[in-house]
């Protein structure tokens, strides 16, 4: 259990740090279009940088927004048959469904680590590496995984019921 | 065919299993890529992925939801109330009538309709309660009244359906206007009778002095939108400078009304960095089962089918609708568009719909969903904003569909209704 405990302040911990990250990703997409927007009204020209950077800053964004999101539960979850089970059969069904996230999540790992080399060359303007566009899915997506394990773990271990997620906690079009 | 069915039914599995969204969406194309016989090129996922989100087109998301999400934490979801409520508190029906007329306005803000129950609903099922209004009742006007969110520019869906159909957005967006002040109106006018079974008070007549102070609120909120349909329209900017300029007015309008803190603003950009990675994230997987039901020619398979037994676009578009209505209560909206419409545009474009036209009564239809059990998200939140059980809910909003189903037979049967503004202002396609 102190595994446990240590592995889930980490997975907290990251999850602080993501959302630091991804929401500043935002900030200077936004602040870097608004300066680029005034500098043409103005002098009738613009920095050439500034949409591959916000593109970039976009994709990154989303990544690491990924396991913000599935950390805070604001993904859409559908709990209506769930929710009529039984705690016992809830139980099975909440390690069933953790298990089915670690599997896909293992993929999207081996996948997405298998992709970073396929992505050669550089982006134009910008002068990074393209493979770096992927690395915070890799990380997303290996932290997902984590966490999964995680609750796995504890579901087995105490076999105690989580509180269903209620769906559409998240503002959706 | 075969393929679309495994792809659609393993999707289904996992929702009805709670596997969140985007989870059973990753899950079911990697299952579709193992199907399809490509389970040693599994780097085809991320890299489909990313060639889903890496689209010039999809950067106003986040502005458009950060604007939405910025004039609502500077406190403009009361103003407009109060700016509704001494427009139309007086008709039959009084706040019931401001609670749709609210739900329009700020549909210009959002172009999210849940943003509408969350935000806009406790302030609405609070002042209807207070007024002796049933619960249910005023919890079922909310959720419907929402559907207004994405057919009233900006709009999420319609940012989407432009990218998976190569369409305007800025068509799109003026193609949105008269279809979502028609279901206002549509709402407004069966509020109006069914009311009558209901006794609810009459509000006071507000003096005309309190009006204009009050439209100075409206209209600075309505400002938004306007902002982002003519700069788009004009041709002045992209849809995402766009929505980089309502972005920049929002945190004006903040100084303006002194109701902007850096707490605001932080908390705005959390909502919308989790609102733009749960769209995305779903887009990115959407597009990967998309790829596969084209590799599969799944397109050409279904048009096939479909011309071989509907040779009428007026059944075929009956057929679609009866369809959609049920993928709307089981799909979520986004997945269920960025996965079907790719699919169904070449019969579309074979029997002379046009793609505008098919866009608005998609997300209209779509939008029906988040209305009916068992996905129905506006009822869940009005469940949790109201009190009442959900079960009242949702035997409260069925009536509701009514209105609602006219008005889309409506605009199906007569796209000129759809197509008449972007055709005087943009001239015709």
């Amino acid at each position: 259990m102190a595994l446990i405990r240590a592995l889930d302040r980490f997975l907290a911990f990251s999850d602080r740090a993501f959302l630091v990250l991804a929401n500043g990703c935002l900030a200077l997409m936004l602040v870097a279009n608004m300066i680029n927007m005034a500098v043409r009204a103005v002098f009738d020209t613009s920095f050439v940088q500034v949409w591959p950077w916000t593109m970039l800053l976009f994709v990154w964004s989303i990544y690491l927004g990924f396991f913000v999101l599935y950390r805070r539960g604001k993904d859409v979850t559908v709990n209506f048959l769930v929710s009529r089970l039984s705690p016992a059969a809830s139980h099975r069904i909440q390690l069933l469904v953790n298990l089915l996230i670690v599997a896909f999540m293992a993929v999207m790992v081996v996948a997405t680590w298998q992709y970073l080399p396929v992505q050669a060359g550089v982006i134009e303007l910008i002068g990074l590496p393209r493979w770096v566009q992927s690395v915070p899915l890799l990380a997303s997506s290996a932290l997902i995984l984590l966490n999964a394990l995680v609750q796995v773990a504890d579901l087995a271990a105490s076999g105690s019921v989580p509180p269903p997620r209620a769906a559409g906690t998240l503002e959706r079009p | 065919m075969i393929t679309a069915l495994f792809l659609l039914g393993v999707f289904l599995i996992f929702t009805v299993l709670s596997v969140p969204i985007i989870m059973g969406l990753a899950g079911a194309a990697m299952l579709g890529l193992v199907y399809a016989d490509f389970s040693d090129a599994l780097y085809i996922l991320p890299q489909q992925v990313l060639e889903g989100i890496y689209s010039g087109a999809l950067l106003a998301v986040p502005f458009f939801i950060m604007t939405g999400s910025l004039l609502n934490k500077l406190e403009m979801t009361d103003r407009i109330f109060n700016f509704a409520s001494a427009l139309v508190s007086r008709l039959r029906g009084g706040l019931a009538q401001v609670n749709i007329v609210s739900s329009m306005i700020f549909a210009g803000m959002s172009g999210a309709a849940v943003a509408d129950c969350a935000g806009l609903g406790m302030v609405e099922i609070k002042a209807m309660k207070e007024r002796g209004y049933p619960v249910d009742f005023a919890a079922a006007i909310t959720a419907a009244s929402s559907i207004v969110g994405p057919i009233i520019p900006p709009s999420i869906p319609f940012l989407i359906y432009a990218y998976v159909s190569s369409t305007s957005v800025g068509r799109l967006f003026l193609a949105g206007i008269i279809p979502g002040l028609l279901i206002g109106l549509g709402l407004m006018i069966f509020t109006r009778f069914y009311v009558t079974r209901l006794a609810v008070p009459v509000e006071p007549r507000v003096p005309l002095r309190t009006v204009l102070r009050l439209a100075v609120d409206g209209i600075a909120a309505l400002a938004a939108p306007a902002i982002i349909v003519v700069a788009m329209t004009t041709g002045y900017s992209t849809a995402s400078e766009a929505g980089v300029l309502a972005c920049a007015y929002s945190i004006l309008i903040g100084f303006l009304f002194r109701t902007i803190s850096w707490r605001k603003i932080w908390e705005a950009l959390t909502e919308t960095m989790l609102l733009t990675a749960l769209i995305m994230m779903m887009l990115g997987f959407s597009v990967v089962m998309g790829w596969i039901m084209a590799i599969e020619q799944v397109p050409q398979q279904l048009a096939d089918t479909v011309l071989t037994h509907i040779d009428s676009k007026w059944l075929f578009l009956a057929v679609y609708l009866i369809f959609f209505l049920i993928i709307g209560c089981v799909f979520d909206t986004l997945a269920a568009m960025i996965i079907l419409t790719p699919i169904l545009l070449p019969i579309t474009d074979l029997m002379g719909i046009d793609r505008i036209h098919f866009g608005v009564i998609t997300t209209f239809v779509l939008m029906l969903g988040i209305l009916t059990p068992p996905l129905g998200i506006a009822l869940y939140i009005m469940t949790e904003v109201s009190g009442a059980p959900f079960e009242r809910v949702t035997r409260a909003v069925i009536p509701f569909l009514i209105p609602l189903a006219i008005v889309l037979v409506v605009l199906t049967y007569i796209p000129e209704i759809t197509l008449w503004l972007p055709d005087l202002l943009m001239g015709p396609e």
